[in-house]
């Protein structure tokens, strides 16, 4: 199997506005927010990994892109749930147009219509 | 060492509220723990969170039919104690630095400028411009190591390990009060505007020594609304960290939640206690029927959050019961 190619920072940003998206739905908690993701990405679920779930969660906190709180959760711990922010909904918009402006200059220029190059 | 024990001050122990009942899952989480920088309830954010992930994992891996103490392996494996506690750390780091740099450069230079308008020999003043510099540092220094390694992220959310209860408690929402929020931003908008205050007042010092005065009282007026600010933040700190959930009440600041079932009556506390003071008529009450039959009254200030809307919900609540028993 080919090694997948993946700039780190395109790679950083897209599982950013990913996870943002899940909180979008819903406020999420740490695993539900890994295993929502990891579903999304189907056969890419290795790009994302456990153990870089909380640097990029507390990387999005300090931007105030997601907020945080806590309680109980269905074992009866508490449990620590991300919730996104309106600054977070407005960097989510502003990535998805981004992205979409790539993938159709991607679909215009250099793939076809199955995703392979021209 | 020395900054190890600066940033982990005041305990160096894991917080016996972190542990759990699997013992593969405390070694790691022990380890995790000699790892992490930062006072106790600092680093029990970042334990409670790994924990819970961890068991959660584990759940799942159980459920797919795997032995507890393999699930437990699985899931300890994917998460790396090295890891977590670097960005642990990064975090930390940008907190403190986030705090430190604007407020040591803002009172360091500010106030070494301000003085250097004062009359004196160059030696001096170069002497005053060290002093306050270094004040300044040392200061941004202080409020950046409490803020990151001592303070846990948000004073009004709840200890993590203390359980609440297990409640259907979706909706709370933790948050200063709007009036609290107010008060909090003019106090912002007036530290801020200090410190070119006291560069304006430097420079004007140098025409005219006595309007110095004058300028000095609006200013020491406002700082008497420290205590203010003070009682404001413990007001909140006691009284409005009450909230309402869907089935039950949640009493933060006791660690409580009363089930809506088990209410007996809202009311004035003027209409259970005689001579109260003025503040004291426009606070409401909800009595809760605990197991021994003992009564807990729950008092509702109308300062806390969401106050009439939750004695409103309380009342509805009563009313529909008496309706339908």
């Amino acid at each position: 199997m080919a090694e997948p190619r993946n700039d780190a920072q395109i790679l950083k940003g897209l599982l950013d506005a990913l996870v943002l998206q899940v909180l979008a739905d819903s406020d999420s908690y740490g695993f539900a927010i890994f295993q929502t993701v990891t579903a999304r990405l189907k056969e890419d679920a290795p790009l994302f990994r456990e153990a870089t779930l909380y640097p990029l969660l507390y990387r999005l906190e300090a931007k105030g892109f997601v907020d945080v709180y806590w309680m109980p959760g269905d074992r009866g711990t508490d449990r620590k749930y991300y919730r996104i922010t309106k600054e977070g909904k407005r960097h989510l918009k502003e990535r998805i147009q981004d992205w979409g402006r790539v993938a159709r200059i991607l679909h215009r220029t250099v793939l076809d219509d199955k995703g392979g190059a021209k | 060492m020395m900054l190890g024990k600066l940033t982990r001050f005041p305990g160096t122990r894991i917080p016996a509220e972190a542990l759990s009942g699997h013992s593969l899952l405390n070694a790691y989480l022990t380890d995790l723990d000699s790892r992490l920088l930062g006072s106790a309830r600092v680093r029990l954010q970042t334990l409670a969170e790994v924990r819970d992930h961890l068991e959660e994992s584990a759940r799942h891996h159980t459920e797919s039919g795997l032995p507890e103490d393999r699930a437990m392996e699985l899931a300890i494996q994917a998460m790396p104690g090295k890891a977590q506690a670097m960005a642990q750390r990064a975090e930390l780091l940008r907190r403190f630095v986030r705090v430190a740099v604007p407020s040591g450069l803002l009172w360091g230079v500010s106030m070494a400028a301000f003085w250097s308008f004062m009359p004196g020999s160059s030696e001096i003043l170069a002497l005053v411009w060290m002093l306050w510099l270094s004040t300044g540092v040392l200061f941004g220094a202080f409020l950046g190591w409490y803020t990151a390694f001592i303070m846990p992220q948000r004073l009004l959310t709840t200890t993590p390990g203390r359980q609440l209860a297990a409640a259907p408690s979706r909706g709370i929402s933790v948050s200063y009060s709007p009036a609290m929020q107010r008060l909090g931003a003019c106090m912002s908008i007036f530290f801020a505007l200090m410190a070119p205050a006291f560069l304006a007042l430097g420079v004007i010092g140098m025409f005219n020594s006595a309007a110095i005065e004058v300028f000095f009282f609006p200013w020491w007026a406002c700082l008497l609304l420290a205590p203010v600010l003070v009682f404001d933040f413990f007001m909140v700190r006691l009284a409005a960290r009450r909230y309402e959930a869907r089935d039950y009440v949640i009493v933060v600041r006791d660690f409580l939640a009363l089930p809506l079932n088990r209410l007996t009556a809202v009311g004035n506390l003027s209409d259970v206690r005689r001579f109260l003071p003025y503040y004291w008529k426009r606070v409401h009450y909800a009595e809760f029927k605990r197991d021994g039959g003992k009564a807990v009254r729950l008092l509702i200030y109308p300062t806390m959050l969401n106050a009439g809307r939750l004695f409103a919900m309380l009342q509805q609540h009563l009313e529909a019961k008496a309706q339908d028993p």
